[in-house]
C-alpha cells in the first residue's frame, strides 16, 4: 500500500475540481443549514457552558469544530478534560470540580463513579470493542509462533490464551521463530495503558482474566486470587505505561513496534475518519479472541449535563459525527466505515469489586518492588 | 529572553559554566529563529488552532527546554498563552511537587520525563493531564576513533558489548547522576535491564542479579554531572584539551544533544551515535497541567498542548532542537534510525530507590571529597552556622528527597579540611557500605566541632586539598571550597596556578561564593580545574551544598 501517493493523487484530484465543487457545497450546506433549521426549529439563541471530564479517546470529538458548533446550536458550549480513570474519579472528589458531567469509556467507570457519587442518571451512547493495534510482519510472527490464528471466516485474531502461555514463561521476542527484525530481547507482551488510571487496561483486565479463569467470568474471592499472578504477567511487568489510550496509540503510530509490537487500543482509534489516523505502512487491525466492548456512557453531575447527554444521544448529526469519530454508536442509524466486521467472540467485565479487587492487588504487588508472584 | 525565562535563581546554577552554556543556547536558538523569519514568507497558523483569551502559564521546567523559545513565541501569537517558564533541576523540581510546593506557585511542569515523580504517591496526585510534546532517546556518542576500533561504526551494538568494552579496558564514558538528572536515570534503567536480559521492567530481585556486571561496568565512568549540559560542555572540554585529564571514549547523552553538538562544529570529529539494539530509554517530555490548577490555566494548557502537538511547531521542534516529533507524519531528524526498542521501565518507587541506592551505595565508583572550609574569624557567628547545618545536611538527617539523594554514600571518602591563615588538621571518614550511620555520626560530630577564627589563607588550603586527594586510584576526586572572603595569606592564585600545571591528574574544584569571596578568581579556579562555580550570597548554603553532590 502507498497511502502517501494515494493522497497525494487525491490532492491534485481535488484541486482541479475544487473551484467547481465550492459552489455545489456551498449550495449543499445552505440547504442543510436551512433544513435542519427548520427541522430543530433554529438554533439556540444563546448557549450555557458546560465543562466535563472525558476518557482522552473521545477528546477528538469534543474538539470536532462541527460538534462543536452541532452543540452550540442546541445551546451547549462544552470543555472537556481528558482524564484516565482512577485520574476521573479523584478530579470528581475535589468539592469544587466544576465538571457538569463524566464521560468514562467503561462500563465499570461509569457504575463506580454512579455509586460512589450517588448518582442514578446516566446515558449509553456508543461503544467500542478492544482491537489489537499491530504490524503485519509482527503479526506474521506471532502466528507462526501460534499466538494469531485464522477465523473460520479468513480473519485473524490475536490468541490471548496463548500470549497468557508466553507471559507465564517470559518468553521474549527473540525466542520466537521469523525474522530478525522481530526479534528483540523483550518480553512478548501485549502493551497496554496503566490499568490504575486507564480504561483502555481495565478492559484488558476483564479480557484476561476470563481466558486466566479458563473461559468463566470471575466472580469470586477464591477466583480472583487464582488470575492475579497471571494478570500480573501479563500487565504488571510492562513497568511504567501511558496513562491514556490516546498517548499509547500515539506511541503505535508514532514509535513503530519497538515500543509498541502489540498494544492494546479502541477500535474507534483505528475507525475514525475525523481524521482518519495517519498509520505507519505495515500497519494492521487485529480482535484479540476474546475481545470486550468498551461502553461510553455519560453521566450528568448537573443539568447542563443532562443537556449534553441528551443532545448526543438524539441529535442524529451529533451520532453521525461520533460514527465518523469510529464509535460504534447505540443507535442502528449510523455506523462507522469498517465496522461492517465485528469481533466473533465477545465477553463481558466482571464486576465493579471484583475489578476493584484486581486493581488492588496489582497496585499491592506493584508498590511491593518484587516482581509477579 | 528576560522577559520569559524568569531568572533562576543564582545558587540553582553551577556558575559560570552553566550560566555560559543557557546564554549561547538562547542566542543560537535567536539565530535560529532569525533565520527561519527571513525565509519563510508568512507564518500560517493551522486553522484549527484554538486561540482564546491571553493567558500566562507559569511553568516550572527543565533548563533544557530553553531551546524552545522560538516556539513558545510563535505558540504565544497563535494562541494567547503566554509560557513563563522557570528553570529547576529535575530532582528539585520532584520534590517541589511533592510536598505541595508547586501548586499555587506553578500552573504546569515541563521536564524531560514525569515517570520518576509518578512512581511518588504524594507527587503523582498532584498531576493533571500532560500532552507529549517531543521525545529523544538517551543513546552514547562515541569518539569516531573509538567507534572505529570497536568496530561499532559498523555492527549492531548492544548493552552487553558496551559492558564488554569497559571491562577490557577499551572503553571509558560520561554519564549524569541519576538521582540528579534524567539521562543518567535512564542509562542507568537501560543497562540494568538489558544486562540481566528478561526482556521486562527491573524488580528488586533483578537488580541484585546485575550488581555484579554493573559495578564492572561503572569502574569506566570517568564524567559525572549533576546535568546533561555541563556534562557535556566538560566532555567537550575534555576532548578540546581545554579541562586536564584527556578525552574521555563516550559520552551518555540524549540523541538531541549528540546531533546539536556533532552539527555545532566544537569538536573536530562528530561523534557516532550508538544505539543499543536491546534498547534505549526515552524521554518524552510532556507538559503536565498540575491537577490544582485554575480553569484558565487549565484550558491555556490545553490550547497550548494543541498549537505544540499541529503540524507547524512540530516541524520547527524538530528543526530547531533535534528532537524527534510526537506525532505522526512530521519528518524525523535526519539520518537517526527510525524504530528503536523502548527499554520498559520501573513504575514502582520501591524499585526505583533500591536502584539509584544500589548506585550510590555500591555500583558507582566510589568518591573521594576534601571540604576545604574557612572558618577564619569572618565566618563567626550566623555564617559558620549556616556551614554547620549544611555540611551536617549531607550527613543523612534530612530526609526529604533531594537531602536523601545528597547524603554521603557508602564507600565515599569525606575530609574536612578547615582553614584559617593556614590550613588546620584535616578530618577524614570512610562512610561504611553496609552500616553508614555510625561513620555519618563522627562527621557530624566533626562539623559540629568546626569554630571560626584568625585569617584567610585560600590557595595554600586548596594546594593541601590537592595533596590530601593523592593517587585517586579507582575513584572520583573532587575538592570543594567555601569561602567567604579574599585570599589574605600565603600562596595567591598565580602560585596556584603554577602548582596545577606541575601535577599530572584533574581533580574538579567547586568554589561557593560566599559573603565577601572573590567571585573573579573563584571562577578561574573552577575554570582551570574543570569544576564549576556556585553562588550561595543570595540563596541557601545547603542547596549549593547539595547540588554540587551531583557532580562528585
Amino acid at each position: 500500500m502507498t497511502p502517501s501517493r494515494n493522497r497525494a493523487g487525491a490532492r491534485v484530484a481535488a484541486l482541479v475540481v475544487g473551484v467547481a465543487i465550492i459552489a455545489v457545497v456551498a449550495v449543499v450546506v445552505a440547504d442543510r443549514v436551512r433544513g435542519d433549521a427548520e427541522a430543530e426549529a433554529g438554533c439556540a439563541s444563546s448557549t450555557t457552558s458546560v465543562t466535563g471530564v472525558i476518557g482522552s479517546e473521545k477528546e477528538s470529538y469534543f474538539k470536532d469544530p462541527r460538534v462543536v458548533e452541532r452543540l452550540a446550536c442546541r445551546g451547549l458550549r462544552v470543555t472537556a478534560d481528558s482524564l484516565g480513570s482512577r485520574e476521573m474519579v479523584v478530579a470528581l472528589r475535589k468539592p469544587e470540580h466544576g465538571y457538569g458531567f463524566a464521560f468514562p469509556s467503561s462500563t465499570p467507570t461509569a457504575q463506580k463513579i454512579l455509586g460512589e457519587f450517588r448518582l442514578s442518571d446516566s446515558y449509553p451512547l456508543f461503544s467500542s470493542p478492544m482491537v489489537v493495534a499491530t504490524f503485519n510482519g509482527v503479526a506474521d510472527t506471532l502466528q507462526r509462533n501460534g499466538a494469531v490464528q485464522a477465523e473460520p471466516d479468513g480473519s485473524r485474531v490475536v490468541d490471548v490464551a496463548t500470549l497468557l502461555r508466553f507471559a507465564r514463561e517470559g518468553t521474549k521476542w527473540d525466542q520466537l521463530e521469523g525474522p530478525d527484525r522481530y526479534r528483540f530481547p523483550k518480553a512478548v507482551e501485549l502493551r497496554t495503558t496503566d490499568p490504575q488510571d486507564s480504561s483502555s487496561a481495565i478492559m484488558f483486565l476483564s479480557l484476561a482474566a476470563h481466558v486466566a479463569n479458563n473461559g468463566s467470568v470471575v466472580q469470586t474471592a477464591d477466583e480472583v486470587r487464582r488470575v492475579v499472578p497471571d494478570l500480573c504477567a501479563l500487565v504488571g511487568r510492562q513497568g511504567d505505561k501511558q496513562r491514556t489510550s490516546q498517548d499509547l496509540f500515539n506511541d503505535y503510530l508514532t514509535k513503530g513496534y519497538g515500543r509498541v509490537p502489540i498494544g492494546l487500543v479502541y477500535e474507534a482509534q483505528f475507525l475514525t475518519r475525523s481524521p482518519a489516523p495517519v498509520l505507519p505502512p505495515d500497519a494492521v487491525m487485529l480482535y484479540p479472541r476474546p475481545t470486550v466492548y468498551s461502553r461510553h456512557t455519560l453521566i450528568p453531575l448537573d443539568d447542563t449535563g443532562g443537556q449534553v447527554g441528551r443532545a448526543l444521544r438524539d441529535d442524529q448529526e451529533l451520532v453521525r459525527l461520533a460514527a465518523e469519530h469510529g464509535f460504534r454508536p447505540e443507535s442502528p442509524t449510523s455506523q462507522p466505515v469498517g465496522a461492517d466486521r465485528s469481533p466473533t467472540s465477545v465477553v463481558e467485565s466482571p464486576s465493579f469489586e471484583v475489578l476493584e479487587t484486581m486493581l488492588d492487588e496489582l497496585a499491592a504487588i506493584q508498590r511491593s518492588g518484587r516482581g509477579c508472584p | 529572553m528576560t522577559r520569559r525565562f524568569r531568572a533562576p535563581t543564582a545558587a540553582a546554577l553551577p556558575g559560570t559554566a552553566l550560566t555560559g552554556t543557557i546564554l549561547t543556547g538562547v542566542v543560537l536558538a535567536g539565530a535560529v529563529l532569525a533565520g527561519c523569519t527571513a525565509t519563510t514568507p508568512e507564518p500560517v497558523a493551522p486553522s484549527t488552532v484554538p486561540s482564546g483569551p491571553p493567558t500566562t502559564l507559569r511553568v516550572l521546567a527543565g533548563s533544557e527546554l530553553a531551546d524552545l523559545e522560538p516556539v513558545l513565541d510563535d505558540a504565544e501569537r497563535a494562541t494567547g498563552v503566554r509560557v513563563e517558564l522557570e528553570f529547576t533541576g529535575s530532582l528539585d523540581g520532584a520534590q517541589k511537587v511533592a510536598e505541595g510546593k508547586a501548586d499555587g506557585a506553578h500552573d504546569a511542569l515541563w521536564f524531560s520525563s514525569t515517570r520518576y515523580l509518578r512512581t511518588i504517591p504524594e507527587a503523582r496526585d498532584r498531576l493533571g493531564p500532560e500532552v507529549q510534546v517531543m521525545t529523544s532517546p538517551v543513546v552514547l556518542g562515541l569518539r569516531e576513533p573509538v567507534a572505529r576500533e570497536l568496530g561499532w561504526d559498523r555492527a549492531p551494538v548492544r548493552w552487553s558489548d558496551v559492558a564488554a568494552a569497559v571491562d577490557r579496558g577499551a572503553l571509558t564514558f560520561a554519564m549524569t547522576d541519576p538521582a540528579a538528572s534524567n539521562t543518567g536515570f535512564s542509562a542507568l534503567v537501560a543497562v540494568a535491564t538489558a544486562l540481566d536480559g528478561g526482556g521486562r521492567a527491573l524488580d528488586l530481585d533483578a537488580i541484585a542479579r546485575v550488581s555484579g556486571a554493573l559495578s564492572r561496568l561503572f569502574t569506566g565512568h570517568r564524567v559525572t554531572a549533576g546535568s546533561s549540559e555541563w556534562l557535556g560542555d566538560a566532555f567537550v572540554r575534555r576532548a578540546t584539551g581545554e579541562d586536564p585529564g584527556g578525552p574521555v571514549d563516550a559520552l551518555i547523552t540524549y540523541e538531541a544533544s549528540l546531533l546539536s553538538l556533532n552539527r555545532s562544529g566544537k569538536l573536530s570529529e562528530p561523534l557516532v551515535p550508538v544505539y543499543p539494539q536491546d534498547g534505549v530509554v526515552s524521554a518524552d517530555y510532556p507538559l503536565t497541567v498540575l491537577a490544582g490548577a485554575s480553569p484558565e490555566a487549565r484550558d491555556a494548557h490545553r490550547r497550548l498542548g494543541e498549537y505544540l502537538r499541529g503540524p507547524e511547531a512540530q516541524r520547527a521542534i524538530v528543526e530547531l532542537t533535534a528532537r524527534r516529533p510526537a506525532v505522526p507524519g512530521v519528518p524525523q531528524p535526519p539520518d537517526v534510525p527510525a524504530t528503536l526498542v523502548e527499554i520498559p521501565f520501573p513504575d514502582n518507587r520501591a524499585v526505583v530507590d533500591a536502584l539509584l541506592d544500589a548506585y550510590a551505595d555500591r555500583l558507582r565508583r566510589p568518591a573521594r571529597t576534601v571540604y576545604v572550609l574557612d572558618v577564619s574569624g569572618s565566618m563567626e557567628g550566623e555564617r559558620i552556622d549556616q556551614l554547620k547545618r549544611a555540611l551536617t545536611g549531607l550527613t543523612g538527617v534530612d530526609r526529604s528527597l533531594s537531602g536523601r539523594s545528597c547524603r554521603f554514600r557508602g564507600r565515599e571518602e569525606v575530609v574536612l579540611l578547615p582553614f584559617s591563615q593556614a590550613p588546620g588538621a584535616p578530618l577524614s571518614f570512610t562512610v561504611d557500605e553496609t552500616a553508614p550511620e555510625a561513620s555519618l555520626a563522627s562527621v557530624r560530630a566533626a562539623v559540629e566541632g568546626l569554630a571560626a577564627g584568625g585569617d584567610t589563607a585560600v590557595y595554600d588550603s586548596v594546594i593541601r586539598a590537592h595533596d590530601l586527594i593523592g593517587d585517586p586510584g579507582d575513584r572520583f576526586t573532587s575538592i570543594v571550597l567555601m569561602t567567604d572572603g579574599e585570599n589574605r595569606q600565603g600562596a595567591g592564585l598565580a602560585e596556584y596556578r603554577a602548582f596545577l600545571s606541575g601535577r599530572a591528574g584533574a581533580v574538579p574544584v567547586f568554589p561557593i561564593l560566599f559573603g565577601e569571596a572573590a567571585e573573579g578568581e573563584m571562577r578561574e579556579v573552577a575554570r582551570i580545574t574543570g569544576g564549576a562555580l556556585w553562588d550561595a550570597r543570595h540563596d541557601p548554603l545547603d542547596r549549593a551544598f547539595c547540588q554540587i553532590r551531583g557532580y562528585q
